[in-house]
This record gives C-alpha cells, structure tokens and sequence, in this order.
C-alpha cells in the first residue's frame, strides 16, 4: 500500500509544476540515502540538505526505496570498493588514520568498507543521477505523459471502481 | 532555501536537546542495559543512572546482572557506583574510563522476578573453540564413570555353590571318568591276552622234559648227550616263553604306569576346576579407583564448566590480537578496518575499577568481604598495550581469607591466561552438589580450604584444583543404602577429619587429561576389599571344599577299580614272570649238572683209555 501511495505521489510531482531540478536533486541526494547503510552521519548531512534546500522529498523517498534494493544486490561490490580504499591504497593510510583519530570522524564509520564504498559510489553517481534524471522529467512531462494517458491500461485504471474507490478513501483522514 | 524546512529543522533540534536534558539518562541507562545484555545473555538492570555532561561522568545506584544460568538470581550486584568518561577520547568514538568505583558488590542475591530474556530465534552455530572442546569431554569423563553398586546380597547369590558347579562343568571329573574308562579298556585287553596266554602249561611241559632228569641215571656217554640235547631244547623253549613273559611284563606295566598319572594330575585338574568357577562366577573387582572423582567430579566439573564459560565470555569480548586481512564478512555489515591510534586508546577500556563486596546474599551472612582492584578491562588489548590483572583479597573475621588474582593477557596473537585463586576456611553450609547416587544434594555443613592455579595459553589448558574439607556433614538419609558401596562412603567420611581432593585438568590438542585424587581413594577401597573379602574368602572356601568332595569321590571310585584291575593284572604278569625265571634257573642248573656229569664221564673214560693204553704199552714194551 505505501509503495503505491510512494508511487502516486510521485507520478504527482512528475506532472506537478515542480522544477526538474529540484525533483533531479532529490532523486539524486535519495539515492545516496539509499546505497549507503541509513544510519550513517552523513546520511544526517543529507537529510537536514532535504529539509532546509528546496529539494523535492517525494522523488527522494523514491530513489532511497529504489536504491536500497540495489544497494542489497551491490553489497559485495561496495566492500571491494571500500577495502581497496581503505587499506590497497597505501598512500590514503595517513589521511585515515589522521580521520580516525580525530573528533567525530570516527563516529561517520568511514572505517567500514560498505560505508566507504557505498559512499563513494554514490557521490560518483550523485551527478549522473541528477543529469539522467533531470532529463527523465523533461521527457516525461514533453512526450510520454500524453502517450501514457492513452494507454488502455491507464484508461482501464482510471475507469476501475477500486481505483476510485482508493482516491476516494486516500485522503480521509489527512 | 526552504525556510519552512529551516523552522522545522531548528524546531526538530530544539525538541531534541529539550527531550536530551529530561531522557539522556534513561536512553543512556537503557543503551548501557541493552550492551550489557547482549554480552551476558541475560536481563541487565540499572537502577537511577544519572548522567553528567558537564564533567561527562555517570552514576548509579544499583546495578544487577542476572546470572544466565539460574535467572531468578543475579550474577553481580552493586551499589552506588561512579565514574567519569575520558572526553576527548568520546569525541573519537573511544569509550575511555579512569577510574570506577563499584561499591557493595554482592553475588547471588535473589531477584524479584526472572531475569531472562525473550527467547530469540536460534543463532548460527558457531564453530566450537578450545573451551567447547574441553567442556565437552569434560563432561564426557563424568559420563563415563561407572555406577558403583555393591549388593552383598546380590554377590552371595551370584555365588551360589550349586549353580556355579553346574555351570562350571568339571573338567576334574571328566578326567577321572577318562581315567576310569582307560583303566577298564586296558583291563579288557589285558584280560584278552591272558584268556589265550597260558604259561603255566608250557611251563608244566617244559618241566616235564627235564625235572626228573637224573644223570646218574643215564648209563652211557652218548645217552647223557642227548638228554643233554632235549634239555637244552626245552631251555630254549622256556627262554622263548620267558621273552614273551618279559615283553608283556614290561608292557602291562608300562600301561598301567600310563594309567596310574591320574592320581598326578588330579590337583591339576582341580586347581584348573577352581579357576574356573572363580572365573565363571565373575566376582567384582574390588579394587576401586577414583573414589573421588567418583563421588565429586561432577561438582568439580560442573564449576570448572562454569568458570570456563565465563573465560569464554571473557575471551570473546576482551578477545585477542587477530591478524587484519580481508576477512569473510556478513552481508551489509562490511569489515572494520583499523587504524594506528595515536593516542593508545582502544574502542572500551576502563583503566581502573575500585572493587568492595561481599560473597554472601545478606547483611547478616555476608560470607567472605572482598576488595580490590581490576586494571584494563579494554576491548582491544593490543591497542593498549598491557594485560588485564585482577587483585581481590577476602578478609573474614577481620583475617585475610582468601586471594583471587588473575592476568589476562591478549596483547598479543597468543592470549595467555592465568588465574591464582586461595581461599581459607571457605562456609560450605547448605551449598549444593552435583547429584549422584552416593551423595545427598547438598553439604549440609563443613569448612573448605581452596587452591587453584589455572593456566589457559592459546589452546593449552592446565588447571590444578586442590581442595581440603573439614567437618563435614552430609545429610545422608537422603540417600539409598542398600548399596553397600554408599554405606561405606558415609563411614569412611563420617570418620575422617580432612578431605583432599586434587584435581589435575590439562588438555592440549585433542587431548584431556582428567585427574582427581583423594584421600578416600584409599580408604574406601580398603573397607571394600576388606568386606568383598571376607565374602570373596568364604566362596572360595565353599568352592574348594565341594570340589574336595568332588574329586575324593570321584578318586576313590577311580582308584578302586584300578586297584583292583591291577592287582589282577600286574599281580598276575609278576607271578608269570617269576615262575619263569625259577624254572629258567632250574634248567640251567640242570643242564650245568649233566654237562659237567658229561665231563666228569669223558674224564674217567679218558683216564681209562690211559690206563688201558698204558697197560698196552707196558706189555708191548715188556
């Protein structure tokens, strides 16, 4: 039920007036919540980067459900990524111990191979992520959306007594 | 900038620190509680925490940890206690405390309600290490003592006489029937022989060719030879006979010389006969060892058991240097890699805890009061560089009782533990032990002095447990007594003064070796031996005397019949033997008597012949 509430709501934001970018950012800045481990310190960066910048929440609700599925496939790979990191490259070594003795720092786990690799990961892919999904939107709401809505499905859905019945009761109590 | 979600934040935060100032204790408490859980297994309470973040020290006034093998009482209970975190090392996640102080510690006090926790769904079986493996053939020992049980009764009827004999089947008595049977079958033929041996007759014959054979009789020369001729063949005759008589002489008594060796073997016989009942009638062994491990090595191995599962909880949350390599990691856990600290500081240590307490439950026994100190109880030894020692002295009636001191050393790939523990005058009153059928469940009063030295390096263990109890007290009619073994344990305990028990455990590898010695080792075995002797003694004598009666019979019977058989047998063959000599004498004297008449004869017949010839001479010459 919540995942279709989570997906409603965000077919919403796509048709909504909102900008691209702030949608983009926040696919962008969820996916980050959703490849790394959530209880993490800079996860906390990211939340409080949600609430205080104009950055759409729905679409990053959706890229942390999208994301944490991939981050459960990915696991192995982020741990290969983080123990190279964190111990193959020789040269890092200082930069990790001066962290890991500092104030805070440590409390960010960036020791864990999962957070670093995760972390990594999704800062390289922070910017792919906001490019492809910027242009997602654009296209969406330029071409697709009109095809969608002649879809017979859409029209099946939209006629279906338990879809109206669901609009109907999906705001009680709001 | 969306300032709604400033406002938010900022009100979020405000929220925060307000509900920190009313909760952080009890978060704290309950955080503390759930990490303490986690390490015991068991439900951790702490009661009134207060928390500082000024000077960043916690206080409490009560701490009870329950014990997780019997939850309706706590392992440890404290009083007030205090202490102050280092701040620069939590501002590194390093959890660092000086000094503790942990007041009026108690064990086993009683709990209001249980203490155990919900049951989880079962973790993966870990691997067993080193301790599981001793614990395990530990208790494999204690299975495999064996269950001492002494009947009297059930002994003297298993040595019933009439069974044993019955079922002993006598070769004693076998024998003396083959005896017996060899006696007649030889008989038989002897007889046989002499239905058709007849010597008296040849002998009458023979002496009828030369009794009355009187030379002087005999007129002429020649006639004398030839009655010479008859006699030396009846002479011949008779050594012919003679040589049969001897052959069969030697013969019949060689048989029965053959026969007679049963009277040699009988105590043979008998002897093997008596063996063999002993044998059949399998008497217990009355040589008994490891009394006490017997009677007390499952209470030994049951604390032994406890205290190594407290080691074991030791070593996995003080756990030693273990070489950093790519290690096999849990899914979405990763490894933790570590780095050089540069302050020495590891994850957890408490430099210090000031310790005082108390063995006992209440005010009004508090048993033995303990104090002391425990030095680097640290998560990471090797990070911080020295071993974790433990000083506790016990004092009763103002004198020091007792010491418990231990280094815990995991500074290294090797961990090394050592434990010396001395105790004097140790209350056993009402303490409980391990069940067996020899001994009530209980110590209903005595004294105990207790020396330990426990050694763990690596995957070697050496423990010596020595134990010497006084003024002991069982309550014994808890216990069965017609086992005549258990009478005899309460004897020997209730005359003894002191008991020792010492006990060895050392396991290296696959190998345990389980050792427990003790005074009544010796004492019981002696009573054992002297009552299974006397029983043991009195069988044997039965035995011996049926099987005395047994075989007298028997031989009497035997004996009997070769008596008889011999005496007309050999008797019979000596009388042949002897007639045929006397007459062989006979005739050889009478041969000796015509042949020298034969000469006497050819001499007077040759001096005539002189004379004669002379007297021819004599006229021829005149």
């Amino acid at each position: 039920m919540f995942a279709l509430k989570l997906l409603s709501k965000f077919i919403k934001v796509l048709r909504s007036a909102a900008s691209p970018n702030q949608i983009a950012w926040g696919f962008a800045l969820g996916a980050i919540l959703g490849l790394t481990p959530l209880w993490r310190l800079h996860n906390l960066v990211v939340l409080v980067l949600l609430i205080v910048l104009n950055i759409n929440v729905t679409s990053a609700m959706l890229a942390f459900a999208l994301f944490s599925f991939f981050a459960w496939l990915l696991d192995p790979l982020f741990h290969s990524i983080g123990y190279f990191v964190l111990v193959k490259l020789t040269f890092l070594t200082p930069l990790w111990t001066s962290l890991y003795n500092a104030p805070i720092a440590p409390f960010t786990r960036f020791n864990n191979t999962i957070t670093m690799g995760s972390l990594l990961l999704s800062l390289v892919l922070l910017v792919p992520n906001y490019l492809l999904f910027k242009r997602f939107v654009i296209r969406y709401r330029d071409s697709w959306n009109k095809k969608i809505q002649k879809w017979k499905i859409t029209k099946i859905l939209q006629g279906s007594k338990l879809v109206k019945f669901y609009l109907k009761i999906r705001n009680l109590g709001d | 900038m969306r300032w709604k979600g400033l406002i938010f934040l900022a009100t979020l935060v405000a929220i925060f620190i307000a509900l920190s100032m009313f909760f952080i204790d009890k978060w704290i408490e309950s955080g503390l509680e759930k990490a303490a859980q986690a390490i015991v297994g068991a439900r951790v309470e702490i009661d009134n925490l207060d928390f500082s973040l000024t000077g960043l020290s916690i206080k409490w006034d009560r701490l009870q940890v329950t014990d997780p093998n019997n939850t309706m009482r706590n392992l440890i209970e404290t009083g007030r206690t205090a202490f102050k975190m280092n701040a620069p090392a939590l501002f590194r996640k390093r959890y660092i405390i000086e000094e503790m102080t942990l007041a009026d510690v108690r064990t086993g006090t009683s709990r209001k309600y249980d203490g155990a926790l919900p049951k989880t769904p079962k973790k993966k079986k870990t691997k067993p290490d080193v301790i599981d493996k001793v614990k395990h053939r530990l208790n494999k020992e204690i299975d495999k003592l064996p269950v001492m049980n002494f009947n009297l009764d059930a002994i003297k009827r298993k040595l019933n006489l009439d069974s044993l004999i019955v079922m002993a089947d006598l070769k004693m008595v076998k024998r003396l029937d083959s005896a017996k049977t060899d006696i007649i079958q030889t008989s038989k033929k002897w007889e046989a022989f002499y239905r058709d041996f007849h010597p008296d007759e040849d002998l009458k014959k023979i002496r009828a060719d030369f009794a009355n054979i009187d030379p002087k009789q005999i007129k002429t020369i020649p006639e004398l030879i030839s009655t010479l001729e008859k006699v030396k063949s009846a002479q011949k005759t008779l050594n012919m006979l003679s040589e049969t008589v001897t052959v069969r002489y030697k013969e019949i008594h060689t048989d029965f010389d053959q026969i007679s060796t049963y009277a040699k073997n009988v105590n043979d016989w008998f002897n093997e006969d008596y063996h063999n009942i002993l044998a059949k009638a399998k008497i217990p062994d009355l040589t008994v060892r490891d009394i006490g491990k017997i009677l007390f090595g499952g209470t030994i191995v049951k604390q032994v058991t406890r205290y190594l599962e407290y080691l074991q909880m030791i070593r996995k949350h003080i756990p030693k240097k273990a070489k950093e390599s790519e290690k096999k990691k849990q899914r979405m856990a990763g490894q933790t890699i570590h780095f050089p600290d540069r302050y020495g500081w590891p994850e957890f240590l408490i430099k210090k805890i000031h310790l005082s307490g108390q063995t006992g439950t209440t005010v009004k026994q508090p048993g033995l009061v303990m104090s002391g100190n425990v030095v680097g109880i640290t998560s990471q030894p090797w990070i911080y560089g020295k071993p974790t020692v433990i000083n506790l002295k016990a004092i009763q009636e103002n004198k020091l009782s007792g010491i418990f001191a231990a280094v815990l050393d995991h500074t290294t790939e090797i961990s090394s533990d050592s434990f010396n523990i001395h105790f004097k005058n140790v209350s056993l009153n009402n303490v409980k032990i391990h069940k067996t059928p020899y001994l009530p469940s209980k110590i209903r009063r005595g004294k105990a002095d207790f020396n330990s030295l426990v050694r763990f390096e690596n995957e070697t263990i050496l423990a010596q447990i020595n134990i010497k109890a006084r003024d002991l007290d069982f309550d014994f009619r808890q216990v069965r007594t017609d086992n005549k073994f258990v009478e005899i344990v309460q004897e020997v305990i209730n005359s003894i003064k002191v008991l020792t028990l010492d006990t060895k455990i050392s396991s290296e590898g696959d190998n345990l070796d389980f050792k427990m010695d003790s005074n009544l080792d010796e004492l019981v075995s002696r009573k054992l031996k002297g009552i299974g002797t006397k029983a043991l003694t009195d069988a044997k004598n039965k035995i011996r005397t049926r099987l005395d009666e047994i075989r007298n019979k028997k031989l009497a019977e035997v004996d009997k019949i070769f008596n008889v058989k011999r005496n007309e047998i050999v008797e019979k063959i000596d009388t042949h033997k002897e007639r045929v000599d006397q007459e062989k004498a006979k005739i050889e004297n009478k041969i000796k008597e015509i042949q020298e008449d034969i000469n006497k004869r050819k001499k007077k017949e040759e001096n005539k012949l002189k004379e004669k010839a002379k007297e021819l001479l004599d006229g021829i010459l005149k």
